[in-house]
């Protein structure tokens, strides 16, 4: 067919087809209106309803043994199996339905380990619902550190042992074979309760209590001047919160006030220790996580005026913390330099706002505005301070640090839905960063200034639904001032000027009819710093992966998923405070795959099998190059930190009779790590820090399961 | 009328049988099949079939000896079959338009054979046009070649001219419809034939607004379902009626919803709540899924298509604006305050995507499980989790919604808190402060060095001490100098690289309350 060149003609098509468009397809997405007047539900006897089903108590109780072969931390991480031998397993799931309306359900998971979790929900249509809540969380991360220090004074103070043979060299102190070894651990415990009640139609009342605590081993490193060591630090953390709402809804406003607390304790605030090598300063002392408070006070509302709904967020809040602070002792150096104050008096005056308007401008286009701000007035006194580093050489007075800024982002949103699907978005935002200036401190750039935009196209097809975006955006520094003892080159990364790029994509859907889900994703996203000579240069991460699910008809199911990622980072330095002499990258790379095939076997399904296999590998190259002509070869390249993990999982499901399962299950773990800061690094290898030798962790390990569940 | 059925005959067949010749039919159709010429006469006895004309074959079949008449349809037309025991039955084939006859020449027949009273009607002779001598249709004897068209058109104007204007206007409309329904094989060659760039925009985006995508347009129900709610057209039994065909051996079983609180009925505002004084809260099924207006109220032949019902999901047959309004009718309380606007709303999820009504559990909602859910759309973040160091999602420990609120959080990334800090702050709230001394980035956004899924690096970091500090920090000294592989062991072993690195003095590198911590180092 002859054509004939014609811009023109083609924008009046398109001009002309879209109007046709337009006026065609009705308006969707508007808020629905229903007519509920005609409904004569007197006639509904619903003699088909399943009530009596309904009304009823169920659950199960599954109990059982899990036998680990091995005692191995990173193992039992997160779930409590860190410590071989076996251990009882619970789980309960009870629910009581009653007829007027009454509620119960207790669920409970991993009763006979440390990773315990319970909840508890009442519920009465007179009486509200209230919820109670047990969570233990444990957090193994090591068993083979080694510490020469015992803790006394109920555990705020470490010595050495009496027979401690002090050397500047760690090489040559003698007694660290008798070093004890300590469990880097923390094991966390939380408790809570929440109660919701309607007292009449609209009205809604919450509230909540949470009591955590948080106890048992953290390193922190510990100095005098260039001799440093790592430390055993107890934790005896204390966190509560409280919060009481009340909401009220009638078409079209919503309206909510809402009042926090939350209170951090810390037993241990500061935390005295003895020195291992020989100098001036016997006994060190240093300050742990203050105790601290917020209150917050928030207030939210929604309203909705014709075509517009307008979201409004803003809570103001009030911190302090006024730990009193740690004092020299008789005879030290800092004894010679009281604090100006016993306490700091800290306050931040917080404030946290978001509005944001939605308007349906058309059936199709759809405006949206929003301005968030979050403000950080740190209001803690200014003072004049005498620090004694190293407890020993007095400093230059300073004044303390107060930070906190103020940041305010704008964004436009608009969308517009095309029909057959497609939908067509595009977003611009402003963004400002002030940053606090007080005669204690003033940062380098006082404001950091952003504006960016971003495009996203959506279409769906079927089944199968797609989506791209790309955004960009420019950060600009404001009145960069070079202070403190920097490099003046240099410009720190999260205030420098900044030049960004991303895109996603993603597309996921069902094949057609064939069973098949699948799902295809790929990001990227670069940060350019132009400006910056010294300190980081660009960032980059990419991923991609892809996820799909098949049943084979009604028994069973394979799925599995592929995720890959990169993340890289380039900066440099200036060893003789000038310009770039030497450059860093770091790059690594991870990959995640797994397969999981379950299915049903026998007859009515009494038997079910369920096979997952699950690896991820991950590897981090470090480089440092002393000049940009430097060949990839002669760069310094760090040995591979490498994390590799891999698991099978097999359960068998036994259904012996309506009212008993039984499980077997086997689960097994490698894990392979390597990271050159650990690796070979023993209490005595660097000659002026006393680590605790711990390596990093190898193992296979396996847990095996056999559990009896019991249904009524 | 009962009368003979007696159709004028040729000569031949006047050779008088001895009864009284009840039906004299022709029929149009020869014994091969071609048009020609049958005649079937009937008498108290006999039937004679004379084939062909005078010198025609004719078979007699008496009455006593029939096993039965009937008639059959063939393409085009008909034909009666008198079956007869033992032998072939003989097939009598007539046209389309002898049809009304030869259905009477069978009743009659099947009367003389039981034995019943004769009683037919003989005058089922079709019209035909004193024009054109065409066969006039049955229902209304108008002839389709003669009738008058200007005074039909006339008479159409007579009755159109109060409503010209409009009648104008529609005439119009179906003009751009018709030009474009036809615009796009235009649209394609313009495309194909490569056209400029800015026209292949153009044209494009007109493309995807008109052409058809063999689909099924989920526009049109969706318009249908939206009409249907505005009618409110419920149903005479409720979930009766529903029940009846929804059943436990329907591919989505519905019956599991009774076990949660959206199936009980002493729970006030429920669907299936006693008390419908707040619909849609009492309208059982229709309170999520629409009236059913015409739904449940008949049967229908195979393959007709029912009046539809609302469902839910990605899958469902109205958009998700809608299935999420219904679903806000009751939940839009403080939870779901900012769901307009929200990222997951803005891509347009159904609440139905994520949650499970008719379940005895809702997965997202059991903290085992949440994970799954999420991940379904968000892989790379459970696959974070299995990172080096990363928060305790996989044992369910941390899900998903302990910082994060898939309804409309007010924070970046629908964070729950005011600010990614204090979402952090809720766990790690020995970090608040303030502090004496600050460490500025920390408390501007934990995000600044850390990562909040999982990543290669300990302690969730972006990147290790001490390159992360080195882009930050260039003071003369230490700070300041390249970290080469060289100073690892076994050749040396650099207290700046290894075990914590910087953090080995360093330590309270989110801030610290001591006097003398200007450097972070107590």
């Amino acid at each position: 067919m002859k054509t004939t060149r014609c811009p023109l003609g083609n924008w009046c098509v398109a001009a002309l087809l879209f109007a046709v468009a337009e006026s065609g397809v009705a308006a969707s997405g508007e808020p629905f209106t229903a007519d509920y007047t005609k409904a004569r539900t007197d006639r509904w006897r619903c003699r088909l309803c399943p009530f009596d089903d309904a009304f009823r108590r169920e659950g199960s109780v599954a109990a059982g043994v899990l036998a680990v072969a091995e005692a191995e931390p990173r193992f039992g991480r997160d779930n409590g199996l860190d410590r071989d031998g076996n251990h009882a397993d619970v789980a309960v799931n009870v629910r009581y339905s009653g007829e007027d309306g009454r509620m119960a359900t207790v669920e409970g998971t991993d009763l006979g380990l440390d990773a315990r979790q319970l909840r508890v929900l009442f519920a009465h249509p007179s009486a509200g619902t209230t919820t109670l809540q047990w969570r233990e969380t444990p957090r193994n991360v090591a068993v083979d550190g080694r510490t020469p220090y015992v803790r006394a004074d109920g555990g705020g103070s470490l010595s050495l042992p009496a027979d401690w043979t002090k050397a500047y060299d760690t090489a040559a102190m003698a007694d660290l074979n008798s070093a004890r070894s300590f469990r880097f651990a923390t094991h966390r415990r939380r408790v809570g309760a929440a109660w919701r009640f309607e007292p009449s139609p609209g009205w809604r009342l919450h509230t909540d209590y949470l009591r955590e605590t948080k106890r048992g081993t953290e390193e922190t490193g510990a100095d005098f001047l260039y001799q440093a060591a790592i430390l055993p630090k107890p934790v005896d953390y204390r966190t509560e919160a409280f919060g009481v709402r009340a909401s009220f809804r009638a078409r079209p406003w919503l309206l909510a006030v809402e009042a926090r607390e939350a209170r951090f304790a810390n037993t241990t605030p500061a935390l005295a220790w003895e020195s291992a090598y020989p100098g001036p300063v016997p006994m060190g002392r240093k300050s742990l996580a203050p105790s601290n408070a917020l209150r917050t006070l928030s207030w939210t509302a929604r309203s909705t005026l014709g075509r517009t709904s307008i979201h409004s967020r803003l809570s103001w809040s009030r911190g302090h913390q006024d730990e009193a602070f740690v004092s020299g002792a008789a005879g030290d150096a800092l004894a010679g330099f009281p604090p100006p104050a016993p306490s700091l008096e800290g306050h931040i005056h917080g404030f946290a706002g978001s509005v944001r308007a939605v308007s349906r401008v058309t059936g199709r286009l759809r405006l949206d505005v929003s301005h968030r701000r979050l403000q950080r007035n740190n209001r803690t006194p200014l003072r004049t301070w005498t620090p004694v580093l190293g407890d020993l050489v007095a400093m230059p007075a300073r004044t303390n640090r107060a930070h906190g800024f103020d940041r305010h982002r704008s964004e436009l949103r608009l969308r517009y839905r095309l029909p057959r699907g497609v939908r067509l978005a595009a977003g611009a935002s402003k963004a400002a960063l002030g940053r606090q200036v007080s005669s204690g401190s003033r940062p380098e750039v006082v404001r950091n200034e952003e504006a960016g935009f971003w495009l996203e196209a959506a279409a769906r097809w079927r089944s199968l639904g797609a989506t791209l975006k790309a955004s960009r955006g420019e950060r600009r520094a404001v009145a960069f001032e070079a202070r403190g003892t920097n490099n003046p080159l240099t410009r720190r990364f999260h205030q420098a000027e900044r030049e960004q790029r991303g895109w996603k994509a993603r597309l996921h859907g069902d094949v057609g009819a064939s069973g098949l889900s699948l799902g295809l994703y790929a990001d990227r996203r670069r940060n350019g710093y132009p400006d910056s000579a010294l300190g980081r240069l660009h960032d980059e991460d990419r991923g991609w992966g892809v996820d799909f699910s098949y049943a084979f008809g009604m028994k069973a199911t394979l799925s599995g998923f592929y995720d890959g990622q990169r993340a890289a980072f380039s900066s440099a330095g200036s060893a003789a405070f000038g310009v770039a002499d030497w450059w860093s990258t770091s790059r690594d790379a991870v990959a995640a795959h797994g397969v999981t095939l379950e299915s049903s076997l026998l007859a009515n399904d009494r038997l079910h099998l369920s096979f997952a296999y699950v690896r991820s590998s991950g590897e981090g190259v470090y480089r440092t190059t002393r000049s940009l002509a430097e060949t990839p070869a002669a760069a310094s390249i760090f040995p591979a930190l490498v994390s590799e993990q891999s698991s099978l999982d097999i359960t068998v499901r036994y259904r012996y009779s309506d009212r008993v399962t039984l499980a077997l299950r086997h689960y097994g773990e490698r894990y392979r790590s390597a990271d050159w800061a650990f690796d070979g690094v023993a209490m005595d290898t660097i000659r002026n820090v006393l680590t605790t030798g711990r390596a990093m962790p190898r193992y296979s390990n396996r847990v095996v399961g056999l559990l009896v569940e019991a249904r009524w | 009328m009962n009368a003979p059925l007696l159709e004028s005959a040729p000569v031949f067949l006047d050779a008088a049988p001895a009864e009284e010749v009840l039906i004299r039919a022709r029929a149009d159709v020869a014994g091969d099949g071609s048009f020609g010429e049958r005649w079937v006469v009937v008498d108290r006895t006999d039937v004679r079939v004379f084939d062909g004309g005078a010198h025609g074959a004719v078979q007699r079949v008496p009455i006593a000896d029939l096993v039965g008449c009937r008639s059959e349809a063939c393409v085009g037309g008909g034909a009666m079959v008198l079956e007869r025991a033992g032998e072939a039955p003989i097939r009598i084939r007539y046209s389309q338009s002898e049809a009304a006859k030869f259905s009477e020449v069978v009743r009659g027949i099947e009367q003389l054979r039981e034995g019943k009273a004769f009683h037919i009607n003989g005058h089922v002779q079709r019209n035909r046009c004193s024009t054109c001598r065409r066969l006039l249709p049955e229902k209304d004897d108008i002839c389709p070649a003669c009738i008058h068209k200007a005074a039909t058109l006339a008479r159409l104007a007579v009755r159109l001219w109060p409503y010209r204007l409009r009648t104008v206007a529609v005439a119009v409309a179906s003009l751009f419809v018709t030009a474009a329904a036809l615009a796009p094989p235009l649209v394609t060659a313009m495309i194909v034939d490569g056209a400029s760039l800015r026209a292949v925009l153009a044209t494009a985006v007109a493309f995807l607004a008109v052409t058809p995508s063999g689909q099924p347009d989920r526009t049109h129900a969706h318009e249908e379902l939206a009409q249907k709610l505005a009618n409110g057209d419920y149903s005479r039994r409720g979930a009766d009626g529903c029940l009846g065909c929804h059943d436990e051996e329907e591919p989505f079983p519905t019956l599991k919803l009774f076990a949660t609180v959206h199936g009980h009925p002493a729970i006030a505002g429920s669907p299936f709540a006693v008390d419908a004084a707040t619909p849609p809260g009492g309208l059982q099924c229709e309170s999520c899924h629409g009236p059913a207006g015409e739904h449940d109220r008949r049967m229908l032949p195979d393959g007709a298509r029912r009046e539809p019902m609302l469902n839910f999901g990605q899958r469902g047959n109205a958009t998700p604006a809608l299935q999420n309004a219904l679903c806000l009718a009751c939940h839009e309380t403080y939870e779901r305050a900012h769901w307009l606007g929200s990222a997951h709303e803005e891509a347009e999820l159904a609440c139905a995507d994520c949650h499970r009504l008719h379940a005895n559990t809702d997965p997202v909602r059991v903290p085992d499980m949440q994970g799954q859910v999420c991940g379904a759309c968000h892989g790379s973040v459970l696959a974070d989790a299995l990172k080096r160091s990363s928060h305790p999602l996989r044992q369910g420990q941390l899900v998903c919604r302990d910082c994060h609120d898939p309804h409309g959080g007010v924070g970046e990334a629908l964070a729950r808190h005011d600010g990614v800090n204090e979402a952090c702050l809720s766990c790690h709230a020995e970090k608040r402060g303030p502090f004496l001394w600050e460490h500025p980035p920390a408390a501007e956004d934990c995000l600044t060095c850390h990562v909040p899924h999982g990543s290669n690096q300990p302690a969730l970091l972006t990147r290790r001490a001490p390159q992360l500090c080195q882009e930050c920090h260039s003071s003369a000294g230490h700070r300041s100098l390249a970290q080469m592989a060289d100073q690892l062991p076994p050749g040396a072993a650099s207290e700046f690289l290894l075990a914590n690195a910087c953090l080995n003095c360093h330590s309270e590198v989110h801030g610290s309350n001591h006097p003398s911590a200007a450097w972070l180092r107590r």
